[in-house]
């Protein structure tokens, strides 16, 4: 046999041809059966559950309304200064936990990201009026972080809005808006003018927002050797510096520093309060709630549960934290 | 509120000189070293090896790479723009390509930097400017806008992809060869012409030398591409950044 003919070019391009065709295949079969694996795993329940929890969820809402209805009609022709209207916030979380373009990629191809809706928040509503103090409660990943975000206006809602002027709040969240590196002279300008202050302003209420921060020995020093409990003193004193804004948002800061500090930080606060500010607190501490709100509003799992009387709402919440706890 | 707007640029931008030069030793001083050292490496390698017939070779070169240095500083430091102020965005009160706008800023204030020695070279060469010098104002407003749009989608895009960093490193060095920065475009073979042409990094660069250096005016197509190329990018980047506003600060 004439061994030459397998030298030939289309003879060898022909055997590639087929060898590629077979590797192929290979390859999609691998990558379907996988894929029919995961589809058989892919089993997500669906939001609406069970007939009885719907029912109960129904008469919430009917209760919520009629709360809302009675409060309207206590504050008649008073608009609210927050008015947070039918906000649903959904976030479509990917399974794919990726941070570059080759891992994305990859998942794709293996079909392996798949979306799931998360609702962060569902259909809240509610309003907080002139010179309320409104504390909010929820158990961790309740969705309170996010709704605070969302009435300061750094997160837009998926459905919804919310009647607010913005350029009346101030917010304080934990350590955010410094830069450690720089000094905690040169971090109280970076934070206030990001939160809206001018140089006048700064310039005018710098000593007072040291003396209240009390560290006036450290301002020369850089912020990554201050404790956290001195940069938390030192945004507190920076947000509520000079005459205070006409609505405070609180994202759990009254619960940082020392007792002396906590006192200090509360009697601001309640002189603010006294000077007509409208505060929104979110806090664990069920103590601070009872004590300094007139109103509180309970989110669970991204619904509103109940608002009204801080005492009341506080013993509903203990009541289902105990029932949890004891099953 | 423009003065406060200003005064956040301000502040920010001082922060980010701080974090770049905080250890070195020159500090400041480096604002105007730099384009000065440059000056120096170009003109020598210019003399010394890319010798052309054309006069004042050196400052040809430089006034391309100048504009080159401010694209690349606005767009690539526009790149960790959001991610790396992550914790300001939530607190800020402010709109978020205003971490964008600093990055520009900040490059923009070193390109007037390096303008410094670039006029004392001038007067060294004898080179007078005519009034038409002053069509580098519109021409360097159109590059703020063209570097700012692409900023913004840069910046958006590294929030979920980091990849892009040096995707877009690479694409700097071609860019920098297609840009006619070290030559006139004459040596280029017609069909590689169109790329100068389209180019609107280049269209910048020769409106700014017939300005400048040959006190002549530049065909109005060149701005009107120019132009287009700012508008779209300005109107591309601003639409994709504030429809993943939201998707970023769930990232983030």
């Amino acid at each position: 046999m004439n061994t030459e003919i397998f030298y030939h070019p289309y003879v060898i391009l022909a055997a590639a041809a087929i060898l590629l065709i077979v590797v192929l295949e290979g390859i999609i079969l691998i990558v379907w059966n996988s894929i029919k694996k995961r589809k058989k795993m892919r089993q997500k329940k669906s939001r609406a559950g069970s007939e009885k929890v719907s029912k109960l969820r129904e008469q919430r809402n009917r209760e919520i309304e009629e709360m809302l209805m009675e409060e309207k009609w206590e504050h008649s022709g008073e608009k609210p200064v927050i008015s947070v209207e039918d906000v649903t916030m959904e976030f479509h979380l990917s399974s794919a936990n990726t941070s570059g373009l080759k891992d994305y990629l990859i998942q794709l191809l293996k079909r392996q990201i798949t979306y799931r809706k998360l609702y962060a928040l569902y259909h809240i509503k509610f309003r907080v009026y002139k010179g309320e103090v409104v504390g909010i409660i929820g158990t961790n990943g309740s969705g309170k972080s996010t709704l605070l975000k969302i009435i300061f206006g750094s997160l837009k809602p998926t459905k919804g809005h919310v009647q607010v002027d913005r350029k009346k709040i101030q917010l304080l969240t934990l350590g955010a808006g410094f830069d450690m590196e720089l000094t905690a002279r040169e971090n109280v300008y970076l934070n206030g003018s990001i939160i809206g202050y001018n140089r006048k302003f700064l310039d005018e209420h710098y000593n007072e927002i040291v003396e209240f921060a009390e560290l006036e020995d450290f301002m020369e020093e850089k912020v990554k050797n201050f404790s956290s409990g001195m940069v938390s003193r030192l945004a507190f004193s920076i947000a509520t510096a000079g005459d205070a804004a006409e609505i405070l948002i609180l994202d759990e800061v009254l619960s940082v520093g020392d007792a002396f500090f906590r006192e200090k930080s509360l009697k601001r606060i309640r002189e603010m309060i006294h000077g007509g500010s409208t505060v929104l607190m979110v806090s664990h501490s069920m103590g601070t709630i009872i004590e300094n709100c007139s109103k509180a509003v309970w989110i669970e799992k991204g619904e509103l549960r109940m608002f009204g009387e801080p005492k009341k709402v506080c013993a509903a919440y203990q009541k289902m934290n105990e029932t949890d706890n004891a099953k | 509120m423009q003065n406060r707007e200003f005064f956040v640029l301000r502040e920010l931008t001082k922060r980010e000189k701080k974090h770049m030069r905080s250890e070195t030793r020159l500090g400041q001083l480096w604002v105007f070293v730099d384009p000065l050292l440059h000056m120096a490496i170009f003109s020598f390698l210019a003399v010394n090896w890319f010798t052309h017939e054309l006069e004042n070779f050196p400052m040809f070169v430089l006034s391309g790479y100048y504009i080159y240095c401010f694209f690349r500083h606005g767009t690539t430091d526009s790149i960790t723009a959001l991610v790396s102020n992550k914790n300001f965005l939530i607190q800020t009160r402010w709109k978020k390509n205003i971490f964008v706008k600093q990055r520009v800023y900040s490059a923009f204030q070193d390109f007037i930097y390096s303008c410094v020695p670039y006029v004392g070279f001038m007067v060294l060469f004898h080179m007078k400017p005519g009034w038409k010098c002053f069509f580098l104002i519109p021409d360097m407003m159109l590059m703020i806008l063209l570097v700012y749009g692409i900023g913004k989608i840069l910046a958006v895009t590294y929030v979920f992809f980091a990849d892009i960093r040096y995707f877009y490193e690479n694409f700097m060095i071609l860019l920098l060869f297609a840009s006619g920065v070290f030559y006139p475009p004459e040596i280029l073979p017609d069909s590689a012409k169109f790329i100068l042409e389209w180019n609107p990094l280049y269209l910048c660069i020769e409106i700014a030398r017939n300005s400048v250096m040959y006190d002549q005016y530049t065909e109005i197509w060149s701005w009107l591409r120019l132009g287009v190329w700012a508008a779209v990018m300005y109107l591309a980047g601003s639409y994709i950044f504030n429809k993943k506003e939201n998707a970023v600060m769930q990232k983030l």
